[in-house]
C-alpha cells in the first residue's frame, strides 16, 4: 500500500508538503479508498479531484434536475410531479458546492502537475466501457455467444492477463456453457448470429 | 393445534421422495443463479414457469420456493467474496463482508451468512406457519400516511451507512434519490428526466445501478489499479466460525429475524428496508464500532439474516392479499395464476393443502440450503485463489448478460456502462456507493406514499399523524434523532464535570 | 504460440489442450442443437416465425392482466406452435415496453400483448410510438370493473356516493390502478356523468391492482376501483362492498351487484386485452398469425383458462378489430382531455 505521504518520486509537488497532504485528509477517515491508492503517487490529491469532480457533476445534474422540474405540467394534486425534484434539485446543488469548495485545492494541485503516468490506465477503463457499448451494438448481429466471448477477451486484457489465444477459448468456454444453459435448456432467447447461436 | 395438523400433511406431500429431488433441484439453481451477478432468481423462475407447467403443482411451487430460497443464500457469496451483490438485498452484505474476505476471514463472512440466514429463514417460516393471517390482518389496516412514517424511519436511520464522511454520504444518496425520479410519475403520467428515451419510461432498474456501481466498477478499479494478477488470501484460521465470531453473531441473527420478518410482511415492505435497518441496529449497538467499515461480523450476520427473515416475510401478503412486494414474488404469483389459483382470503380455504406443502417444503429447503451452503464455504472461498483478471472479466460477462436479459434492451446496456464508469469515479473519490442504492430504492417509496396521503386527505398534513401507530412511529423516529444527541450532551456535560473536578 | 506466461504450472500446454478440447465440444452442442431446433415441420406458421421460436411481450411486471394474458396464450400455444417464450418489460402502461417492441420491425415471431390501458398511456404519457406503429392481429378477450367500498364504509348505495359526489368532488378519494388507465378513465366518465367536474376527482393512482387493494382496505379512500375478476374474492368475503358494475348487462360472476346504467349513471366501459405484432410484417406473416391465434383461440385450453380467470370471451380480428381501437382511441383522448390529464 502506498503511503500517502511517502513522495517517491523525489519531487514534491508546489504547495504540496506533507503537513498540507495531511490537513487535506479527514482526519476522522481513515486513508483514501484503495483504488485511490494505487492509481496515482498521490492518491489523496487523485481523490480530492474525483471529488471535486462529483461535485460539478452534482451542480450540473441540478440544473438539469431542475429545469425538467419546472417544465412539468402542475396538477391538481397537493403536492404535484414537480415538488420532489426541486426539492432534490436544491440538495444537490448545496452538497455540489460543498465538495467542490473543500476539494478545489487537491483539482488545483493535480492540474498543476498533470502527468502522463496514470494515461494508460485511464485509457484502458475508456476502452472497457466504450466495449460494452461496442457490444451493445454488435449483439444482435454477431449473437451473444461470439459476441460474449470477445468481450471476455478484452477485458480479460485490460485487466492485465498476459495469455493470448487461450483467452478466446476461455470466453468460448464461458459464453458458450451460457448459451447451452440459458438459451438451449431454460428457454431465453438469447440473441443468435447468423450460424445460429 | 390445527395449523400443526396442516403442517404435517403439508410434511407428507412435500416429503415424497420425486418432491424431494424438486427441492434440491430448485435449492441448487437457486444459489447458482444468486451467485451470479445480475441473473436473479426472479428471472429464472420466470424462464422456468412453462417448463415446469408440466409438472403437479405442488412440484412446481416447490421448485420454485427451493428457487426463492436458494437465490437468497447465493446472493451474499459473490457480495462477500467480489464485492460484487446481484441484488439490492445483498449490497449491505458486502460492506463489511467484502472488507472481512480482504483480511482472510472470508470463510468466516460466508459462514456466517449461511448460518444466520439457515436461523432467520427457519424463524421466518415458523412465523409465516402460525401468524401470517393476523400478520396480514394488521398489514392491511396500514395505509399510506403509516408507510410514509416508516420510510422516514428508514431514510433517518441509513445514516449509519453514509460512511464516516456524511457529505460525501449525502451526495451518494442524493445520485440515487435523483435516479430514482427517472421515469413515468406515477401519480401524474407526466415523463421526468427521460430525455424523451422511451427506454427510461419505466425508470432505471436497480439491478443494473447494483451491478453497475458494485460489479462493472469494481472490474474498471482493478484496471486502473493494475491489480489484475493479484488473488486475495482466501482463508486465515482453520475453524469457519471462532467462539468469539460465533458469539458475536447469534444475537445480530435474531435481532436480524425480528427486523426482517415483520417489514417483508408488508405490503410495501420488501427484503431491502430491513437489511439497512439491521446494519444500522448492529452499528449502534455493536461494542466494536470501530470495526464497521473494516470488517465486523456483526454487519454481516444481521442483514443476511433479516434479508432472509423478510423472504419468508414476503409470502405473507402474496398469500394472503396476492400482493407480491418482491420480483421474484410477482413471478411467484404468475405461478399460482398458471394453476388457477388466486391468491387472497380464499386461497387458504380452496388450496389449503397445496399452500401448506409449500410452507412445508419451505422448512426442507432451508435444512437443505445449510446442508449445502456450509460446505461450499470453503469451496467458494477458494474462488479467491483465482487472479482477479480471469474473476472480473467473467463478471463482466454476466453483468451485460444480466442487463440485456432483464429487459432485453440495449438502452441497459449503455446505461451500464454510465453506471459502472460513474462507480468508478465515486470510488476514486472515496464516496460510499451504498446509499445512492438505498436512495434509489427509498426515494421512489416515500414520494409515492407521501403524495397518495395527501391525495386522500386533500394536502392536509395532519393525516400524517392520524393514528395511533403513526403517532408511534414518528415517536421512534424523534427518539432515533433525539438520542445520539442526548447522548453527545451528557458525555460533554460529564467531561466537563470531571475536569472541574480535576481543577 | 507466444508470450504464454508460466502461471506455476509444470505443463503450460497440457491446459491448452483441455481448454480447446472444451471449447469445441460446447460449438459442436451448440450446432447440433441448433439444427435439431430449426428442423421443425414445415407449415405457414413456421415459415412465418422463420425457424425461431415465438417471444410474447407481456409489457408490465410479473402477476398483472397482461402477464396473465401472455402465459395463458404462451400455454395454449403449446400444442400448436411449439415452445415459446414470455418475457416482461414492466411500467408506465406498457409505452416502454411498445416503444422496444417496435424496434423488432417486420420480425414476425415478436407478439406483444396490448389493450385499453397501454391505449390510455400512449396519450397521458405522451409515448412517441402508438398502437398503429404496430401490426394489430386480435381482440382476445374483455373484463368489466366495479366500483367498491370498504366493508366498514358508510356508503351502501352507488346513491350514497353519487349524492356525496355531488356535494364535494375533491373530498372524495377513488383508489385504482395506472394514471391514464381504465380505472382512471371510469372515474372520470361517473364524475362526467353525474354533473361533477371530473378534472377534480381525487384518483389514487397505484402500480396494480395489488397495491391498490391494500389502500381501499386501509380503509383511507373513499371508494376504489378495480377488474372484476381481480377483486372477486374479496367481495366475495365481505372485505369490500360492491356498489356499480361497468357492464351494459349485470355480469355473471356478480348476479347481485347491479350496472351504472341500472342506477341511472348512463355509462360503460370494458377493458380489453389483445394482441399485436410488429410493424412492417408480410400480409402472409400477418395472415399466418391471425390464423394461429384464431385457432388457438378454439382450443379446449384457452376456452378452460378463460372460464377460470372469469374474462369475457370477445376474439375479434381483421377489418372489425382495426376499426374497433381506432373508437377506443378517440372515446379514451376524450374523456382523458376533460379529466385534464391531457391537454
Amino acid at each position: 500500500m502506498a503511503e500517502p505521504t511517502s513522495m517517491r518520486s523525489g519531487h514534491v509537488p508546489p504547495g504540496l508538503d506533507t503537513t498540507e497532504m495531511r490537513s487535506m485528509s479527514d482526519r476522522r477517515t481513515s486513508p483514501p479508498s484503495p483504488v485511490a491508492q494505487r492509481a496515482g503517487k498521490h492518491p489523496l490529491v487523485t481523490s480530492g479531484a474525483a471529488t471535486m469532480v462529483v461535485g460539478v457533476l452534482l451542480v450540473a445534474t441540478s440544473a438539469i434536475v431542475f429545469g425538467d422540474a419546472i417544465a412539468l405540467r402542475p396538477s391538481s394534486e397537493p403536492l404535484g410531479p414537480a415538488a420532489f425534484p426541486l426539492i432534490i434539485a436544491v440538495l444537490l446543488a448545496l452538497v455540489g458546492i460543498a465538495l467542490v469548495v473543500s476539494n478545489r485545492r487537491s483539482a488545483l494541485v493535480l492540474a498543476r502537475n498533470i502527468t502522463r503516468e496514470g494515461a494508460p490506465q485511464l485509457a484502458r477503463v475508456l476502452i472497457l466501457l466504450g466495449s460494452i457499448v461496442v457490444y451493445a451494438l454488435v449483439l444482435p448481429i454477431a449473437g451473444f455467444t461470439v459476441t460474449s466471448a470477445l468481450l471476455f477477451t478484452v477485458a480479460a486484457r485490460l485487466l492485465g492477463s498476459t495469455h493470448r489465444w487461450r483467452l478466446p477459448l476461455y470466453g468460448i468456454v464461458i459464453s458458450g456453457l451460457i448459451t447451452l444453459l440459458f438459451d438451449r435448456l431454460i428457454g431465453l432467447a438469447l440473441p443468435a448470429g447468423p450460424w445460429g447461436f | 393445534m390445527d395449523q400443526l395438523e396442516l403442517l404435517r400433511q403439508g410434511f407428507e406431500a412435500a416429503l415424497t421422495p420425486g418432491n424431494l429431488l424438486w427441492a434440491l433441484l430448485g435449492v441448487t439453481i437457486g444459489t447458482a443463479v444468486g451467485v451470479l451477478p445480475g441473473i436473479g432468481p426472479a428471472l429464472t423462475v420466470a424462464l422456468l414457469l412453462p417448463i415446469t407447467f408440466q409438472l403437479e403443482p405442488a412440484s412446481a411451487l416447490i421448485l420454485f420456493a427451493g428457487i426463492y430460497y436458494g437465490g437468497m443464500y447465493g446472493g451474499s457469496t459473490t457480495s462477500i467474496l467480489l464485492n460484487t451483490p446481484g441484488e439490492s438485498s445483498s449490497i449491505v452484505s458486502a460492506i463489511e463482508g467484502n472488507k472481512m474476505a480482504k483480511a482472510g476471514r472470508g470463510a468466516a463472512a460466508l459462514a456466517t451468512a449461511a448460518v444466520g440466514s439457515f436461523v432467520a429463514g427457519t424463524i421466518g417460516t415458523i412465523a409465516l406457519t402460525f401468524v401470517a393471517p393476523a400478520v396480514a390482518q394488521f398489514a392491511i389496516q396500514l395505509g399510506p400516511p403509516e408507510y410514509v412514517a416508516l420510510m422516514v424511519i428508514a431514510f433517518v436511520t441509513v445514516s449509519a451507512l453514509l460512511g464516516p464522511n456524511m457529505i460525501k454520504g449525502a451526495a451518494s444518496l442524493l445520485i440515487g434519490l435523483t435516479l430514482g425520479l427517472v421515469g413515468i410519475d406515477a401519480q401524474s403520467g407526466q415523463a421526468r428526466l427521460t430525455f424523451g428515451s422511451s427506454g427510461l419510461f419505466d425508470g432505471i432498474d436497480v439491478v443494473l445501478v447494483v451491478v453497475g456501481l458494485f460489479a462493472i466498477s469494481e472490474a474498471l478499479g482493478h484496471i486502473l489499479a493494475r491489480t489484475g494478477q493479484t488473488t486475495v488470501t482466501p482463508v486465515k484460521g482453520r475453524a469457519l466460525l471462532t467462539k468469539e465470531e460465533f458469539r458475536r453473531s447469534w444475537p445480530a441473527w435474531l435481532r436480524g429475524t425480528a427486523l426482517g420478518f415483520p417489514i417483508g410482511s408488508l405490503p410495501a415492505g420488501g427484503a431491502e428496508i430491513p437489511t439497512f435497518l439491521s446494519y444500522a441496529a448492529e452499528k449502534r449497538l455493536s461494542k466494536h464500532k470501530d470495526q464497521f467499515g473494516h470488517g465486523a461480523i456483526e454487519g454481516v450476520a444481521g442483514p443476511e439474516a433479516a434479508n432472509n427473515a423478510a423472504a419468508a416475510g414476503v409470502m405473507v401478503p402474496l398469500l394472503t392479499i396476492g400482493l407480491p412486494t418482491s420480483a421474484t414474488a410477482a413471478v411467484m404469483l404468475t405461478a399460482f395464476q398458471s394453476y388457477g389459483l388466486q391468491p387472497g382470503p380464499a386461497l387458504f380455504a380452496e388450496s389449503g393443502d397445496l399452500v401448506w406443502a409449500l410452507i412445508a417444503s419451505l422448512y426442507i429447503g432451508n435444512v437443505m440450503l445449510l446442508v449445502l451452503n456450509l460446505p461450499l464455504v470453503k469451496v467458494w472461498a477458494k474462488m479467491l485463489t483465482i487472479p482477479a483478471w480471469a474473476i472480473y472479466s467473467s463478471v463482466v460477462v454476466f453483468a451485460c448478460l444480466g442487463a440485456y436479459s432483464a429487459g432485453g434492451s440495449i438502452t441497459d446496456l449503455y446505461l451500464l456502462a454510465a453506471i459502472g464508469g460513474l462507480g468508478l469515479l465515486l470510488r476514486l473519490a472515496d464516496i460510499p456507493v451504498a446509499p445512492a442504492v438505498v436512495g434509489l430504492i427509498l426515494g421512489p417509496l416515500l414520494e409515492q406514499q407521501l403524495r397518495r396521503a395527501l391525495i386522500l386527505s386533500e394536502g392536509d398534513p395532519a393525516i400524517l399523524i392520524s393514528s395511533p401507530f403513526t403517532i408511534g412511529l414518528w415517536l421512534v423516529i424523534a427518539l432515533v434523532l433525539a438520542v445520539p444527541g442526548v447522548m453527545a450532551l451528557g458525555r460533554r456535560r460529564r467531561r466537563a464535570l470531571a475536569l472541574s473536578n480535576a481543577e | 504460440m507466444e508470450n504464454e506466461t508460466p502461471t506455476g504450472r509444470a505443463h503450460p500446454w497440457r491446459g491448452l489442450v483441455g481448454v480447446s478440447v472444451l471449447a469445441c465440444a460446447i460449438v459442436a452442442a451448440l450446432i447440433t442443437t441448433d439444427i435439431a431446433r430449426s428442423s421443425a415441420p414445415a407449415s405457414a406458421i413456421q415459415a412465418a416465425l422463420g425457424g425461431q421460436q415465438l417471444r410474447i411481450m407481456a409489457p408490465a411486471n410479473p402477476g398483472g392482466g397482461w402477464d396473465q394474458t401472455s402465459r395463458a396464450l404462451q400455454v395454449a400455444l403449446g400444442d400448436i406452435a411449439g415452445r415459446s417464450e414470455v418475457y416482461n418489460v414492466g411500467g408506465a402502461g406498457g409505452t416502454p415496453g411498445l416503444a422496444q417492441f417496435v424496434q423488432h420491425e417486420g420480425d414476425a415471431s415478436q407478439l406483444m400483448t396490448t389493450g385499453a390501458i397501454m391505449v390510455g398511456a400512449i396519450i397521458t404519457n405522451d409515448s412517441p410510438f402508438s398502437l398503429g406503429d404496430t401490426t394489430l392481429l386480435a381482440r382476445l378477450t374483455t373484463e368489466y370493473l366495479v366500483v367498491v367500498v370498504p366493508a366498514s364504509s358508510e356508503i351502501m348505495s352507488l346513491a350514497d356516493l353519487t349524492e356525496l359526489m355531488e356535494s364535494d368532488v375533491a373530498a372524495q378519494s377513488i383508489s385504482g390502478g395506472s394514471a391514464g388507465g381504465v380505472e382512471q378513465i371510469l372515474a372520470g366518465m361517473y364524475a362526467q356523468a353525474i354533473g361533477a367536474d371530473p378534472a377534480e376527482v381525487s384518483y389514487v393512482a397505484h402500480s396494480g391492482g395489488g397495491e391498490a387493494l391494500t389502500t381501499l382496505l386501509s380503509a383511507r379512500s373513499t371508494a376504489g376501483i378495480s377488474g372484476i375478476s381481480e377483486i372477486a374474492p374479496y367481495i366475495a368475503d365481505g372485505s369490500v362492498r360492491a356498489l356499480a358494475v361497468s357492464s351494459p348487462g349485470r355480469v355473471p360472476t356478480l348476479p347481485d351487484v347491479p350496472t351504472f346504467i341500472e342506477q341511472d349513471v348512463a355509462i360503460e366501459l370494458q377493458n380489453w386485452r389483445g394482441i399485436v405484432a410488429p410493424p412492417g410484417i408480410s400480409e402472409a406473416d400477418r395472415k399466418a398469425l391471425v390464423d394461429l391465434l384464431t385457432e388457438m383461440h378454439g382450443t379446449d385450453q384457452w376456452q378452460e383458462i378463460v372460464a377460470t380467470r372469469g374474462w369475457g370471451d370477445e376474439f375479434l380480428t381483421g377489418d372489425e378489430f382495426d376499426e374497433f381501437v381506432r373508437v377506443q382511441e378517440q372515446d379514451i383522448r376524450g374523456v382523458l382531455e376533460d379529466i385534464g390529464l391531457v391537454s
